[in-house]
């Protein structure tokens, strides 16, 4: 058999009017736009109802450790709320940045391209876990200042800063190993996959 | 032309060619469904950022082509799962083809299956008579460099049904 023979063999096989889903005949040709504009509009909602839920919490902040007027509140308690709320304000930046990248995966590129793309979009340590840093330094001197002025437990102050990150690093450390984990279950096969795609898309 | 009518225009000129093209990457029925109505998904997400700088076929086959090679299987391949699906996908074709034509297109997939996943993308745009730099236009590749993968793929493909042949 020849290639050519192949080619219109190939020819007969055309695109099913039913589409098969998750073991249910369910999303009929025809009615898909209606389909994805249905997702379109949850996608919408999911967002809106994220930027609300931070909103709130970051306006709470603002307003118990920052703007509150009454007199009890020391200076010192002011910049803690304002570091605090500039630590939501920045988690809020980081995950608008992270679905926003993820919502406009560019399918329309070059092969090579969208491979190489695909591949930062994959890693353990994305660009924005640099961010992610500076999140976790303001959160933890936010946290730490607070934690000095209103509820130390050791009488030296260098014994309350080293408890206090012990706790804190001790839950960054669970937290990065939980997401290492997480990662290499789910996204480490698909760098994998992607790797090796571009070892492919580079032989010649 | 609104996003509706736009994306029912892309979907009439070029739902075979898409299906045509996951069929290459898939052999499980389902997979294939959701391959294919993942192509759709990310050709209506993609319609805003449309500019026409390239073709509507060529904007479509990038579509195509990455993400049949970024899909992830559902459902995990058990040989019995696999037999079943083949038979629902022979059933499928059954309906309007020949005994001979059934066969062409069960070598085809068989030899194709030999191929890796670029290889494979190559070979489903040359299948659909996409020219050379329309290729290396959606791979990302230069011509030449495709003249040359394209060469060594019908080799490939030659050596996998060409004895087949002499048997027969």
């Amino acid at each position: 058999m020849e290639i050519s023979e192949l080619k219109s063999a190939l020819e007969l096989v055309s695109a099913p009017d039913r589409l098969k889903h998750s073991g249910k005949q369910m999303i009929n040709s025809s009615n898909f736009i209606a389909h994805l504009k249905k997702a379109d509009t949850r996608h919408k909602v999911l967002l809106r109802r994220f930027y609300i839920t931070y909103f709130v919490i970051a306006a709470f902040y603002l307003g118990l450790f920052v703007l509150n007027p009454d007199p009890e509140l020391k200076f010192s308690d002011r910049v803690n709320g304002s570091l605090l709320f500039l630590g939501i304000l920045l988690f809020a930046v980081l995950g608008k940045i992270k679905f926003t990248e993820l919502k406009h995966v560019r399918y329309e590129e070059p092969s090579l391209v969208f491979l190489k793309k695909a591949l930062d979009r994959y890693k353990f340590w994305a660009k924005e876990m640099n961010y992610g840093l500076v999140l976790v330094a303001v959160i933890n001197i936010g946290s730490c200042r607070s934690y000095v002025t209103n509820y130390s437990y050791f009488e030296s102050t260098v014994t309350n800063i080293v408890a206090f990150e012990l706790v804190f690093f001790t839950a960054v450390g669970i937290a990065v190993f939980v997401g290492y984990r997480h990662w290499s279950i789910h996204k480490k096969p698909v760098a994998d996959e992607i790797r090796t795609l571009l070892g492919e898309m580079k032989q010649v | 032309m609104n996003k509706e009518q736009l994306f029912n225009e892309v979907y009439k000129s070029n739902k075979d060619r898409i299906y045509r093209i996951c069929c290459f990457y898939v052999n499980d029925l389902e997979d294939r469904h959701d391959l294919f109505q993942e192509v759709l998904t990310n050709i209506w997400k993609g319609l805003d950022r449309f500019e026409g700088r390239s073709k509507v076929s060529t904007w479509v086959f990038r579509i195509a082509v990455n993400t049949s090679l970024a899909f992830r299987k559902k459902h995990r391949a058990e040989s019995t799962k696999i037999e079943n699906a083949r038979d629902e996908i022979h059933r499928e074709w059954n309906q309007s083809l020949s005994e001979g034509e059934q066969e062409a297109i069960q070598k085809l997939h068989q030899a194709i299956s030999g191929l890796n996943k670029i290889e494979k993308a190559i070979v489903s745009l040359m299948l659909e008579d996409v020219s050379q730099k329309v290729i290396a236009e959606v791979m990302g590749y230069s011509e030449n460099n495709i003249r040359v993968r394209a060469h060594r793929i019908k080799q490939k493909l030659k050596a996998i049904l060409i004895p087949q042949s002499h048997g027969n």
